[in-house]
């Protein structure tokens, strides 16, 4: 799936409104990829985000009919998601005494802006397609499914190209640090 | 349950709706509400005097205040009834206006007056006032309350805030058309406190009914 503009939301919003599925389904697939995103740029831990995401279509489909169609979506959109998102913060809350932390922070990794510059001048190495694959799987956190979609390739040969893709990003990586 | 299932259960359960703006649900209010309010007022009976105090500015400011109180409110419960990030102007500026109205009304009915005066505060008659007052808001906030829940509230305790007060301050003028004691201090201690112990109690209990399942 290409890029979403804002009219493209408002498009399709607007006509599940009037009924028309085709048009709620490409919005929500592309709410899910918005809320995923979203979450993962949040820090929220991948095994959290798909339950959120889920909970936030479910939201989304109760809250359609406060929609105004003159109204922007992402706005009303994002007002979902962060609700969402803080009301998981607030569950979790309820739960801080049983969480070892020390031991999250130990076992946690982050990257920083170098690691993140590093990886991105990797993957431009790369071919273009192994980049696209790469990109969407590991950066942008679509599933095997979506991303063969979107390419108009089989499941398996994603997962064949993403296996090459990370072999030889090991072999680069393996080389760029032997000359150093 | 796997996301690409969900998406495809949601698209099925797919039904075409109409749309309430929350301009429409704020009239809605306002006229259910003005209406419920006269009914009732009507029911007990008007104050006698109410044709001549009406021309009275320390008798029709205050209740304009309250008036206005009860219209910005329900503005801004049912415009919070709608998923939004960015804050409008209106959504500042109503809260701090409502405050200053309330500044305004105590200022002008104790100046009047010149100054508090304890002693009409616990007369058994006055508890009324404060019954009325739950009686006259009881309907105006179910109806309110509805609103909200009908919605997607993302900020359930402003709106619960809201909704209450908009509620409580058209049960005051409510009280205020039955009761003949014009005392600031009966006013202030049966009309205009039980309105704010009324918000201040149940405005978390309201908000957590309008969190999401």
């Amino acid at each position: 799936m290409s890029r979403v503009s804002e009219k493209d939301l408002h498009d399709w919003l607007s006509g599940a409104l009037s009924g028309d599925q085709n048009a709620y389904l490409r919005f929500l697939e592309a709410v899910t990829r918005i809320a995923r995103g979203f979450l993962l740029s949040r820090g929220i831990r991948r095994q959290e985000v798909e339950d959120l995401v889920q909970e936030v279509l479910i939201s989304v489909h109760k809250a359609k009919d406060s929609f105004d169609r003159k109204a922007p979506v992402l706005p009303w959109l994002f007002a979902i998601i962060q609700y969402r998102l803080a009301d998981n913060f607030r569950r979790m809350s309820r739960n801080l005494a049983g969480t070892n932390y020390v031991e999250i922070e130990e076992n946690s990794y982050t990257p920083n802006h170098e690691d993140r510059l590093f990886a991105n001048q990797m993957l431009e190495n790369l071919p273009s397609r192994d980049q696209k694959i790469l990109r969407a799987l590991k950066v942008e956190g679509q599933s095997v499914r979506e991303i063969s979609l979107d390419m108009g390739i089989s499941e398996s040969a994603v997962k064949v190209y993403a296996f090459r893709a990370i072999r030889l990003l090991r072999a680069k990586i393996g080389d760029s640090s032997d000359e150093n | 349950m796997k996301t690409e299932e969900l998406v495809g259960n949601l698209v099925h359960d797919l039904r075409p709706t109409r749309h309430v703006t929350w301009r429409m649900k704020a009239a809605f209010w306002i006229m259910v509400s003005s209406l419920y309010l006269v009914v009732v007022a009507y029911f007990f009976g008007f104050r006698l005097d109410l044709s001549k105090k009406i021309y009275e500015a320390s008798f029709a400011i205050p209740l304009l205040a309250l008036a206005s109180l009860a219209v910005g409110s329900a503005i801004v419960f049912t415009f919070l009834s709608v998923p939004r990030l960015e804050i409008t102007r209106v959504q500042k500026s109503v809260p701090w206006i409502i405050v200053w109205l309330w500044v305004v009304y105590l200022g002008m009915s104790l100046s009047s007056s010149g100054g508090l005066h304890f002693h009409g505060f616990l007369h058994p008659i006055s508890w009324t006032c404060a019954r009325d007052l739950l009686l006259f808001g009881a309907v105006p906030f179910f109806v309110a309350w509805a609103l909200v829940k009908s919605g997607a509230p993302t900020q359930p305790r402003m709106a619960s805030f809201h909704s209450l007060m908009a509620s409580g301050a058209l049960g005051a003028i409510g009280v205020q058309l039955i009761c003949a004691n014009d005392s600031p201090s009966h006013l202030l201690a049966w009309h205009v406190l039980p309105l704010i112990v009324i918000v201040m109690l149940f405005r978390k209990l309201v908000a957590t009914t309008f969190r999401w399942a």
